[in-house]
């Protein structure tokens, strides 16, 4: 490794250890083959693409606790796995000495996308439903036959969010920047404070350039960068922006 | 290996999942590993690097090396990992032997294993923003501006967190092999 301006080499003793370091082995075929076997079950089927459940995060402590946060991804949860894959699937929640730590939200370096933990839907302790003593002569109530409220469960809606975000990267890659840039606003018009809105400006500005709309790229750059300092999508979109000034 | 998890995806330049999975399972396991990743955890944080990896496999940008770009996951994961769990660290770093009542002897040190477990626990005597540089840069042979990248930080301050780095990671390994030779 070349030395970077002012630093000196390392001592040869130690570039000795480095090499050493260098020449460690990796996982044996038989582990990679079986971490590729777990991999498969994790996001080759029954999970929705992209799903994440972390190898890290483990299971609920004591029984009082369902977990169920996500690390992120660019596409998030999917549909549990069923119940024979769930003990090869670990959970996404680490437990640290009996408490649930939630693992902050991945991120990576270039394309990626990171759910911040503010949008993470934190796990929550499921307590007895609080039942008041009814009073013998008491008459009871008439049953509520008001129509509940049918809100889609959390996960369903991470779900739709993520299929609709699916249908705009694919749009995306096939070329189809007008039709990705529908799918983003409507994705905005249907979520507008939904868990992939990072996400979704990130592809909106990938449209935006593919559709050349300098101006409005630029603009929906700078708003992204604003909201998303942090983001993993930065590199990818600045790039995707640049590009439209280098033409 | 079983059947791949993920084909080519048709008229994109996606790579296959399963081609990226070969290519850089090793490279991921390493540098989790140096990153400060348990033995007893690796296979667990690189499932972690690979569904994430999976998940953004369309954005990643083929004309680029793949191997910093694997390492940037892994540097997430392995932040994650000791953040999550800071008592590994102390535990280690506790469990560090004291050169005065465990020195490990020159024979022992001639084998490459013994070597590699001194550079993990030099490597632990350094913080996280040390590590992540020195072993991207060092270990990972990354280069300085495409570190920055990785870790959204600016390439003044990892040199000088490079620099910081190299020196208390010679000192430990000094300190480690009993060679100090401070008075």
């Amino acid at each position: 490794m070349s030395e970077p301006e002012g630093l000196d080499a390392l001592p040869p003793d130690v570039e000795a250890l480095i090499e050493q370091e260098l020449a460690a082995p990796g996982p044996s075929p038989d582990l990679a083959a079986r971490m590729h076997g777990k991999l498969a079950a994790t996001v080759g089927k029954g999970v929705a693409k992209g799903v994440l459940s972390s190898g890290i995060a483990v299971k609920a402590g004591a029984g009082a606790l369902l977990v169920g946060a996500v690390i992120a991804s660019t596409l998030m949860r999917g549909t549990p796995p069923p119940p024979d894959e769930e003990k090869a699937l670990p959970a996404p929640v680490k437990i640290v000495d009996e408490k649930v730590v939630v693992l902050e939200p991945m991120k990576a370096p270039a394309p990626p996308h990171v759910v911040e933990a503010s949008k993470m839907r934190a796990p929550e302790p499921i307590r007895p439903a609080r039942m008041k003593p009814r009073k013998t002569e008491e008459i009871p109530a008439e049953p509520d036959v008001r129509p509940q409220p049918t809100e889609p469960a959390p996960q369903d809606t991470l779900s739709s969010e993520n299929a609709l975000l699916e249908q705009a990267r694919v749009a995306l890659h096939e070329g189809r920047a007008g039709d990705a840039l529908k799918v983003t606003r409507s994705h905005a018009e249907s979520f507008p404070g939904g868990s992939l809105v990072e996400e979704r400006e990130a592809l909106e500005i990938l449209a935006l350039a593919g559709l050349r709309h300098v101006e409005d790229a630029r603009a929906a750059l700078r708003a992204f960068r604003s909201a998303h300092p942090r983001s993993i999508f930065l590199p990818v979109v600045v790039d995707a922006v640049d590009s439209l000034d280098l033409e | 290996m079983h059947g791949s998890i993920v084909t080519r995806v048709q008229g994109t330049a996606a790579p296959d999942f399963d081609a990226v999975y070969r290519d850089g399972l090793a490279h991921v396991w390493k540098c989790l590993r140096r990153l400060g990743v348990r033995d007893k955890d690796l296979e667990d944080a690189a499932h972690d690097v690979f569904v994430a990896v999976h998940g953004h496999l369309h954005s990643y940008d083929v004309t680029r090396p793949l191997k910093p770009w694997l390492a940037g996951f892994a540097w997430r994961v392995a932040s994650n990992y000791r953040r999550a769990a800071p008592q590994r660290r102390e535990e280690l770093v506790a469990s560090m032997p004291d050169p005065a009542d465990d020195r490990p002897g020159a024979d022992q040190l001639a084998s490459g294993m013994q070597q590699r477990t001194l550079v993990l626990r030099a490597l632990d005597a350094l913080d996280d923003e040390k590590r992540a540089v020195f072993v991207l840069h060092e270990l990972e042979g990354m280069a300085i501006p495409e570190i920055a990248r990785v870790l959204e930080t600016p390439v003044n301050t990892l040199y000088s967190r490079l620099r910081l780095g190299r020196a208390l990671f010679v000192q430990q390994v000094r300190r480690l092999a009993g060679k100090d030779a401070s008075p």
